[in-house]
């Protein structure tokens, strides 16, 4: 949920140090970046949104602009952290699991149970898309940014990007109809 | 027809429109029936950031991320009030080098050479420094000339950081002609000559890959370059090459790309775009970046 007309002034307290506004900051984006940090194999994805968030801190006194302008910022922060631990980490991101620890999704049990079996599937799936087409995918839907934004966070060109997102959706697109996954 | 219009036209042959693909993404029922196949993978990709972050969570980083804002707040107002310094000492130099070459010969070095060693850029001992680990006194080492590197980042100054970790390489004898320390030394190289005098003081996505890099070479420095630097040559280009998209590019394509052949070579630069994004309200002008109209971080990297 966008903080709408609350941005500005939760900007400018947060510049001021105030830890309400960096709650506020935090509570509004840290489901989103943690999940697209998940979601790009990163180890640990929570401990990594944090970190994104206090670099998002150390340089918060030269940022302006408005709330979607802040939001792409946090998630080329965050893209630019997630590059470093794959390089610490020295091998290729793996697919994760829904990220579950310390995130709270709700819900009843057995939905939960039946849910998982079922993305489960899905999630198979998804593992055709390559490294960049998921990149791309994930900054577009989850930190739903805008072709340029994502271009920024990734390093590459507005028509790269827009190639990566098609060629990821029409790959799996073929692949339902190759292996007429039941949905 | 631009060269996007071109590339189009070796992609799969599917309906899907940019239309369709806009509002598939951006969460609303796209029109056509192949879209809408896709839905439910678009769903399972969003559902990744439905969660949230617990309050004991939300709290410390707050706390911490607080901190910070107020300790930069404070720094920021200092660094203002200070003026700029950081090019003193080397229009000094030349006067620098007569000044050590007399003191080496009527006052004795060490006293001046152990006061020197360790200045950073900008101060009035830093051309003595250099002057001296020229001919050999308290050589500087790439734990140095990093040290500098952070002093000129710290400074705003991006591409001097830059230069600076060049030399570092010059420091790593063993390794230094190494093909991959070789590749990593080019591509820094690049990167430096990539950014301008506004780039290197005003870009803060810049700084930041800039600092991303000075701290990789920092905790891989005499630990992990290894015998012949490949992996550390390689991951310090892949870094410059952030800085600097699209240039110093290995000749030899890399294979984890192979199915993505093109996807570099498409339209100009980012601005050339046909900006179709949909979702959020970016702002970002005409430049791209995310985020910012004037001076602030994520402005175009392109710099």
């Amino acid at each position: 949920m966008p903080l709408g007309g609350d941005f500005e002034s939760a900007l400018d307290a947060a510049k001021a140090g105030a830890d309400w506004a960096w709650a506020m900051l935090y509570r509004e984006l840290a489901g989103p970046v943690t999940g697209y940090l998940a979601s790009r194999g990163a180890p640990e994805p929570e401990d990594l949104a944090a970190e994104t968030f206090l670099q998002v801190a150390r340089n918060i006194q030269s940022f302006e602009g408005g709330e979607g302008a802040f939001r792409s910022w946090v998630f080329v922060i965050a893209h630019r952290r997630l590059i470093d631990a794959r390089r610490k980490r020295g091998r290729a991101p793996e697919l994760s699991t829904l990220p579950d620890e310390g995130l709270h999704s709700g819900g009843d049990v057995e939905d939960e149970a039946l849910e998982r079996v079922v993305t489960g599937e899905l999630r198979l799936v998804l593992e055709i898309l390559s490294e960049d087409q998921r990149d791309v995918l994930s900054l577009r839907i989850i930190g739903n940014l805008t072709i340029e934004e994502t271009a920024q966070a990734v390093g590459k060109r507005v028509g790269a990007v827009k190639a990566l997102q098609r060629r990821g959706l029409i790959a799996l697109r073929e692949h339902l109809e190759q292996d007429r996954v039941s949905l | 027809m631009s060269r996007y219009d071109d590339y189009e036209d070796d992609m799969p042959t599917s309906t899907l429109s940019d239309h369709d693909i806009e509002r598939l993404l951006s969460g609303v029922i796209p029109d056509s029936i192949e879209a809408a196949q896709l839905v439910v993978f678009v769903d399972l990709i969003r559902a990744e950031g439905a969660g949230s972050p617990s309050e004991a969570m939300v709290a410390q980083v707050a706390r911490e991320a607080a901190m910070l804002a107020r300790a930069t707040s404070s720094a920021s107002v200092l660094t203002r009030a200070q003026p700029p310094r950081r090019w003193a000492g080397w229009r000094l130099r030349p006067q620098l080098v007569m000044a050590a070459t007399a003191v080496l010969l009527f006052s004795g070095v060490s006293g001046v050479a152990i006061a020197a060693n360790g200045a950073a850029p900008g101060d009035p001992l830093y051309g003595i420094d250099r002057a001296l680990e020229k001919i050999g006194i308290g050589a500087g080492h790439a734990q140095e000339r990093l040290a500098e590197a952070n002093s000129l980042l710290s400074d705003g100054d991006a591409r001097e950081a830059l230069r600076h970790a060049v030399e570092v390489f010059d420091e790593t004898d063993d390794v230094s002609e190494a093909p991959d320390i070789r590749d990593a030394r080019a591509a820094l190289e690049n990167a430096a000559g990539s950014l301008d005098d506004d780039g290197a003081t005003s870009n803060d996505v810049v700084r930041d890959n800039v600092s991303t890099l000075l701290e990789y070479l920092r905790e891989n420095l005499g630990e992990q370059v290894g015998a012949d630097g490949k992996d550390f040559g390689q991951g310090v280009a892949d870094l410059a090459r952030e800085i600097a998209p699209g240039q110093g590019q290995r000749p030899t394509p890399d294979p984890a790309h192979d199915n993505e052949p093109k996807d570099d070579e498409v339209g100009g630069p980012q601005s050339g775009g046909s900006g179709t994004g949909g979702g959020n309200s970016g702002g970002n002008g005409g430049n791209g970046a995310p985020g910012n109209s004037g001076t602030a971080p994520g402005r175009n990297q392109d710099s």
